[in-house]
């Protein structure tokens, strides 16, 4: 990609190729929904592939361990953890992805966005029940 | 300069007076936090430690209080997402499928 920042479409590649990876399970409906969101909650592309690409980062990371990376969630059984990031260095941790070990290995990924904007992440499922 | 709010107007000590001890303690004494100034412009503020931790333990808990309404709207999504979710691998056809939903979803 050079010098130049990536553009939205290379950006969603890099999270697609992440996606791809061996042992990465994912319900296709709510990646396009939760990639929608953010889209709309970053008009700016580059700010947008900033977000996809520390998305598409956090998920690399989770697979690698999925049954410690974050942090489990209070009073839930089921083994969904949860990971809060930023974009970039300077921005605070506004990015989340929710996630649990697969078994026997591998990573379930239940939802990534935003948690700034009213329509991403943990809003998502609601609006999509609604339809 | 919203940082300075809640300081009141004369609760300044200069950086030369910083050294006097008294003068110091007197001050924090009466305002447990105190802007620092060289001339007209503010270096810092200088708080009583007990006021310090008083601070930190109301970050602390205002953080706690947002983890948990974040493991509330958690658990909500989890809840309602897994109903009828199912898993799968996202091989090149499915990402396709992917795409195209996005694309749909944002008109692009």
């Amino acid at each position: 990609m050079g010098e130049n920042p990536p553009s939205p479409s290379e950006a969603i590649r890099v999270l697609y190729l992440v996606l791809g990876a061996e042992g990465i399970k994912i319900v296709p409906a709510y990646v396009a929904q939760d990639l929608a969101n953010v889209r709309r909650a970053h008009t700016d592309d580059a700010e947008f592939s900033a977000a996809i690409l520390a998305i598409a980062k956090e998920l690399r990371i989770a697979h690698a361990s999925p049954a410690s990376y974050g942090v489990a969630i209070e009073h839930e059984l089921a083994g969904w953890r949860r990971s809060k990031f930023s974009s970039t260095q300077s921005s605070d941790a506004h990015l989340r992805i929710v996630f649990r070990p697969a078994k026997p290995s591998g990573m379930e990924v239940l939802a990534f966005g935003d948690r700034d904007f009213p329509e991403t992440v943990y809003f998502t499922a609601k609006n999509r029940l609604r339809r | 300069m919203a940082l300075l709010d809640g300081f009141p107007l004369d609760a300044d000590i200069t950086v030369s007076e910083l050294r006097k001890e008294d003068v110091l303690a007197e001050r924090l004494h009466i305002h447990h936090g105190l802007r620092l100034r060289r001339r007209n412009d503010v270096l810092g503020v200088v708080i009583e430690a007990e006021a310090w931790r008083a601070h930190t333990a109301y970050v602390h808990d205002l953080e706690a209080q947002i983890e948990r309404h974040e493991d509330q709207a958690v658990r909500d999504l989890i809840a309602r997402r897994t109903q009828d979710a199912q898993f799968v691998n996202a091989t090149p056809e499915v990402i396709n499928e992917i795409d195209r939903q996005y694309r749909e979803l944002t008109d692009g």
